[in-house]
């Protein structure tokens, strides 16, 4: 049963969790029904993804290894943290360099974070197939891969059909076929843009697909390859999908299903 | 006295989660000094009762809730010493100039001017992905709290974004009469 629901209890709900359009079937529906409504859901989104950006705040790997390393020295394990698909880049390196080259930015005492004199990103290591522009999204989506390993585990879908629609709709995309399972379905942001997290069901296990709209940094296919994973990123004018899994898909063959199942609306 | 040896999945588990643990911390505590301190103790702490867990799921939330009691215990015990937050990040401000994107800086420094308790919420559901119910839980909070909170932290930064870069906000005034006319959760 739908839940009738007026703009003033939408934007309440709204506010506190945009995420919950999706998932809650009276608010998806009001969002359907009410154009001045759907605005206002479509700034809560934008909103969260420069706060996800925001928040994002870039982490010195040997900063996490000391953390870890008084644990590890009591449990007796081998020294030195592998941190799955990242490369280290010296922290030492880069303070020294950016403070040598420091000049006073702003008179006001900002609270603002960690500029290059105080981080190095985790980095992925990619085949050389991929152009320099896919390298970046590539490196975020395997980044957000790792934030959700939970999505990798499963077996059942956990998103209602009706959802996964409302989702692909907002990256404008139709679901041609029903080739593909899928699992999960939310938004999230990649590289700063909206974009679409699913979880679709592959031979071996589940298989992520991101659907990023647009594509103005003018990214080509190619293919993406981590310690992990190994993946295929799909170009077009209209957008991206990056589709990737573990090491033992067949991802030559979901990637033709993704093509099949999906099409970018005009 | 012998202590226990962690449960395998301990290694892997802490791999994970550390950045994202790391930067939750980052902003409770506002110092990267404080916040390490923090992280060494929360990992020493989740490690020794590792094989308390009963529900390898709630793993995240349980150490979350570690990571926080243990800033507190270290706040309490440097505000005898008349320690203070905000003093902290002051003394380290090289720590806290962004280069890279002058939009990122000004949602930051809208992030900051939230109130704590508006802060955190906003951060475990944004950042950290938690449900209002788990926020509410790791927080002791009710739920319909948790909600209001959320609720009027993203109208705040609204406003503040607003008003330095009217682009940046990309609201129209519609919006935010709308956002003024929404009455929070009881």
């Amino acid at each position: 049963m739908v839940v009738k629901l007026d703009c003033a209890a939408f934007k309440r709900a709204c506010g506190a969790d945009p995420q919950a359009v999706v998932v809650q079937e009276h608010l998806m529906k009001h969002s359907s029904e009410c154009a001045d409504c759907d605005q206002f859901y479509q700034s809560m989104l934008a909103l969260d993804v420069r706060l996800m950006q925001a928040f994002t705040v870039p982490v010195a790997q040997n900063s996490l290894d000391e953390q870890l390393s008084h644990v590890q020295h009591l449990s007796g394990s081998v020294a030195g943290i592998h941190q799955d698909d990242a490369k280290v880049v010296s922290l030492q390196a880069h303070k020294e360099s950016a403070n040598k080259n420091r000049t006073t930015k702003r008179p006001k005492q900002r609270f603002a974070w960690f500029g290059a004199a105080a981080a190095s990103m985790l980095m992925v290591s990619f085949l050389f197939t991929l152009p320099t522009n896919n390298v970046a999204i590539a490196e975020d989506v395997i980044k957000h891969i790792h934030h959700e390993p939970n999505l990798l585990t499963l077996t059942e879908p956990m998103t209602s059909p009706a959802a996964i629609d409302m989702v692909l709709k907002q990256m404008g995309i139709t679901q041609k076929s029903n080739e593909i399972k899928v699992l999960a379905a939310k938004l999230c942001p990649i590289k700063g843009q909206l974009s679409a997290h699913l979880v679709i069901q592959g031979e071996m296990s589940p298989v992520t697909l991101m659907i990023m709209p647009g594509n103005k940094t003018g990214t080509k296919s190619g293919n993406i390859d981590s310690h992990a994973f190994n993946g295929r990123f799909i170009s077009s004018a209209a957008g991206n999908f990056a589709v990737v899994g573990n090491k033992l898909e067949d991802i030559d063959a979901l990637k033709k299903q993704v093509n099949n199942s999906f099409q970018w609306n005009k | 006295m012998t202590e226990v040896q962690p449960s395998p999945n301990f290694d892997q588990f802490s791999m994970s989660f550390s950045a994202d643990l790391y930067r939750y911390l980052l902003w409770l505590c506002k110092d990267p000094d404080t916040a390490s301190d923090v992280a060494q103790e929360t990992w020493i702490r989740a490690w020794r009762s590792w094989d308390k867990l009963r529900d390898a799921k709630a793993a995240k939330q349980w150490v979350l809730t570690i990571a926080r009691r243990e800033f507190y215990r270290i706040l309490d015990k440097r505000r005898d010493h008349h320690y203070n937050l905000e003093d902290a990040m002051l003394s380290n401000p090289q720590h806290f100039v962004n280069e890279e994107n002058d939009q990122v800086d000004q949602v930051r420094d809208a992030l900051w001017e939230l109130d704590d308790d508006y802060r955190e919420p906003l951060m475990l559901q944004v950042m950290m992905g938690y449900s209002t119910e788990e926020i509410a839980t790791a927080m002791d909070l009710k739920q319909g709290a948790v909600l209001t909170r959320l609720f009027r932290a993203r109208k705040q930064l609204k406003d503040v974004l607003e008003k330095h870069n009217p682009d940046l906000g990309q609201v129209g005034k519609s919006e935010l009469e709308n956002f003024n006319n929404v009455t929070p959760f009881k």
